[in-house]
């Protein structure tokens, strides 16, 4: 990607020399975050597979907990991401925090299908179900319709300007049902095991460590996308306005 | 150890889904490579002209 992105300063736009360098400094290089989720991701499967003892009801089939909560948690921040970038793009109006937007939400909706697809997989063996109709499965399959709206709106509007704006407004609004899908086990009955209760956290010392390992390694993965997905967007955009601005000339 | 295979199964389609997405990641860069190089020799031969 470096090379790419240090590709010919003459290709440089207002655009791309402006936005494009503060974004790659706001969100770190790619190859960074790349090598921090390379070397987390084992040492969150090994804290998974190995280190948490195994759950005395369930068996080996729990620890997909390991991974299904930090997709869930990764998915939440992702959104919460998009939520305020939506927010500061509509007070200051550059496109940077519209990059920041779209490349966010896209990963969540990544997140909220691997949460989902997880939650199925545990679901099975323990509730003799893939999918039961329960308030916090509904909610987080509402989240992922909402979202998956989201990039349909963005890929449905063609005026840049005019597509930023309404998704900005999408995406402040969208975020309303990541606390309900939060919440959903409080306000609601539910078979869905609470984890993060009133009085602290319902779990053995050894599986909050796994828990809080794999936490940490998925949040790296996800600035490692987050930030390889901005830099495509952003030099997605400033390809396309140059292609315009060449047709312009070549026309002249 | 129960249910292992299972297990392997549902940690191996979670990192099936990931790496998924880090390949359309990758195409996306690869055609925007190919988009820039044309647009390189766009503005080469209208400066050449």
């Amino acid at each position: 990607m470096r090379e790419y992105l240090g590709v010919s300063p003459r290709l440089g736009t207002p655009m791309a020399t402006h936005e494009f360098p503060r974004l790659r400094h706001g969100l770190g290089t790619p190859r960074t975050f790349a090598w921090a989720a390379l070397l987390a991701m084992p040492v969150a499967m090994y804290f998974a597979l190995a280190f948490a003892p195994r759950e005395a009801t369930m068996g080996n089939v729990q620890r997909i907990f390991y991974i299904h909560v930090p997709a869930a948690w990764v998915a939440f921040l992702a959104f919460f991401v998009t939520f305020v970038a939506s927010g500061v793009y509509l007070y200051r109006r550059q496109e940077r925090w519209d990059i920041l937007a779209v490349s966010s939400a896209e990963i969540g909706v990544l997140f909220t299908s691997l949460a989902l697809v997880l939650g199925s997989l545990w679901a099975k063996p323990v509730w003799g179900a893939w999918w039961t109709w329960d308030p916090r499965l509904i909610t987080t399959l509402f989240l992922w319709m909402v979202y998956v709206g989201y990039l349909m709106l963005r890929s449905a509007i063609e005026d840049p300007t005019q597509q930023a704006r309404f998704a900005a407004v999408f995406g402040i609004v969208a975020f309303v049902d990541v606390p309900i899908v939060y919440f959903s086990i409080r306000w609601w009955r539910t078979i869905h095991p609470v984890v993060f209760t009133g009085g602290g956290l319902n779990l053995d010392t050894r599986m909050l460590v796994a828990l809080l390992v794999g936490l940490a390694a998925m949040t790296f993965l996800y600035l490692a996308l987050l930030s390889l997905r901005s830099a495509i967007e952003a030099v997605q955009r400033r390809n396309a306005v140059l292609l315009q601005e060449l047709e312009e000339r070549e026309e002249a | 150890m129960d249910n292992l295979w299972y297990l392997t199964a549902a940690f191996s389609i979670a990192w099936i889904i990931i790496l998924g997405y880090v390949l359309v990641l990758a195409r996306r860069q690869a055609r925007l490579q190919e988009s820039t190089h044309y647009l390189e020799g766009l503005i080469q031969e209208q400066e050449g002209r």
